[in-house]
Formats: structure tokens, sequence, C-alpha cells
């Protein structure tokens, strides 16, 4: 990374931090949406340039995608607008979790040094909270929307909580064992193996 | 590898000392408007997902990468806009800065 991409990705930064401090009076509210739109174009831009940023026009389809559902989402009535909230939380959790899984896959390509204990617990954080955020935030679209097939009343069994808990220990398990037993180097192959 | 692992630390622990300072005193009436706002800097995972998409691993990656960046597009889009558009409401004629429903916050 140049030293332009670092020092673009440090104003980026230092915008971000003014644009939450600018919300915290109405005066400098809108500036601070200012701010922050600056500092996430910045950002993309500075990303889209980097040199082993290759295939523009996958970028192009995904970014252009991205525009034709967010205009519409953000012109919702106010009664959706928590309904959006989720939604746009779903969104996040899916990217998160889709960018860890795709760095794990690349990482594990190129070589166990790639894959250190520090990058995989961080790697697995992002995947299990993201997909976490995921289903929990369709849960809540499907419940504000008043989706038929998400039913209004909360669904409970017998030892709800033994039995999340539970699943959720193993999925702790599993992670510790990645961590401390790292998956041997793959083939460049065409589907996770 | 150890130096990588204590300067993302070094950013981690100031980065959340100073999220919390600068939200601290945020103004009742602006919480729904800085969630949305924070929802739309978070997207700034873009970065991550251009970075995979644009690189040079098998086409599998790449597409799950694309899926990344059209969800946190979509974020960054809806999320500012949509935050601009409440800001622009707080300031109808009539209700003055404070809307209605907001004579019992403490600024």
């Amino acid at each position: 990374m140049s030293d332009v991409t670092q020092l673009s990705y440090l104003v980026a930064s230092a915008l971000f931090i003014l644009a939450l401090h600018w919300m915290n009076t109405p005066a400098t509210a809108r500036k601070g949406v200012w701010a922050g739109v600056a500092a996430t174009t910045i950002a993309v831009l500075s990303t889209w340039a980097l040199p082993g940023v290759s295939p523009h026009l996958w970028i192009v389809l995904a970014i252009a995608a991205g525009f034709l559902v967010g205009v519409p989402l953000s012109k919702v009535p106010l009664t959706a607008v928590p309904q959006r909230t989720a939604l746009s939380h779903a969104f996040g959790g899916a990217a998160a979790g889709l960018v860890g899984a795709a760095e794990f896959y690349l990482g594990r390509m190129e070589g166990p040094q790639q894959l250190t204990k520090f990058r995989m617990v961080a790697l697995l954080a992002e995947v299990l909270l993201g997909f976490l955020t995921l289903t929990g935030s369709l849960m809540a679209v499907g419940k504000l929307q008043e989706v038929k097939w998400v039913p209004q009343r909360s669904v409970t069994y017998p030892l709800q909580n033994v039995a999340n808990l539970g699943l959720f220990g193993v999925v702790l398990a599993l992670a510790g064992a990645l961590v401390v037993d790292p998956p041997p180097p793959g083939r460049r192959s065409p589907s996770p193996g | 590898m150890i130096g990588e692992m204590w300067s993302t630390l070094f950013v981690f622990v100031p980065a959340s000392f100073i999220g919390l300072g600068v939200i601290r005193r945020v103004s009742r009436l602006l919480h729904t408007p800085l969630m949305s706002l924070a929802n739309a800097i978070s997207a700034i995972a873009v970065v991550g997902a251009i970075i995979v998409t644009g690189g040079d691993g098998p086409t599998w990656i790449r597409v799950l990468g694309a899926v990344a960046l059209f969800a946190s597009t979509t974020n960054i889009v809806s999320g500012f806009l949509i935050t601009d558009r409440m800001l622009k409401m707080l300031k109808t004629p009539g209700s003055g800065a404070a809307g209605p429903g907001e004579s019992k916050g403490k600024a």
C-alpha cells in the first residue's frame, strides 16, 4: 500500500471522527453527514485505485446494484424506518461475514504464514458476529414488517436457552479448534473443499 | 506478526475511547439520526469487499466479495440519504429547531 493510500485512509478516519462529532448538535448535524460521505468516497476511491485491484466490471456492477437498492430504501415512509434499519444491519452483518470468509480462504491459499492466530481470532469474530447479525436482523425485519410467515408471538420451546447456549458453545469450540490447529494450506480449487 | 497485532491494538483502544467521547453528549433529538449515520459509517467495511472483489482470487471468492460490496454499498447509499432526510425534517418550519415531544429532553 502506497503512502498516498495510507494518507487518504488517515484523512478518511479523521473525517469520520468529525462526522460523529458534528452530530452532537442540530446546527452542525448535516455537515456531519457530508463529512461521512466525503470520508467514504475518499476511502472507496483510494482502495479502488490500489494496484492489486483489477476487474473493474465486477466492482462497477456491485456498486451500481447497491445504488439501485439503496436509493429506494432511503425513501421508505417514516413508519417503515425501523425495518429499514434492521435490514441495513442485516446487510452490514452479511458483508462482514462474507468478507471474513473470503479472507480466510484467500489466506489459506497463500500459505500457513498468512493465517496467524491473531488473524484467525479476528476473522472468526468477524464471521461469527457477522452472520449472527444477519440472521437475527432478518428475523427482526420480518417481525417489524409483519411478514406473514414470521410469527408475531414469541416462539419458545422447552430448554430453549440451554439449546441456544449449547449451540453457541459448539460454535466457540469449533472456532477455538481452528485457532489452535489451523487448517493446512488449500489448493486454488474452484469450490471450497 | 507480533508487530501487526500490537499496531492493530494501538489503533483499536484509542479508537474506542474516541468513539465514546465523541458521542457521549449527543442531544436526545439526534439519537436516531446518529444511529443511522453510524450505520452508514460502519459500511466502510466496503474497503475489504473491494479488495476481495478486485483481487486475483478464484471466481467463487470474488463472488463473495461482490455480494458483500453490493450489501455495503446499499448501506452507504441508503444510510447517508436517510440520515440527511431525517435531519431535513428536524428543521421544518413551524416546529423550530426542536421537534414535537422534545420539550422534556435535557440537551
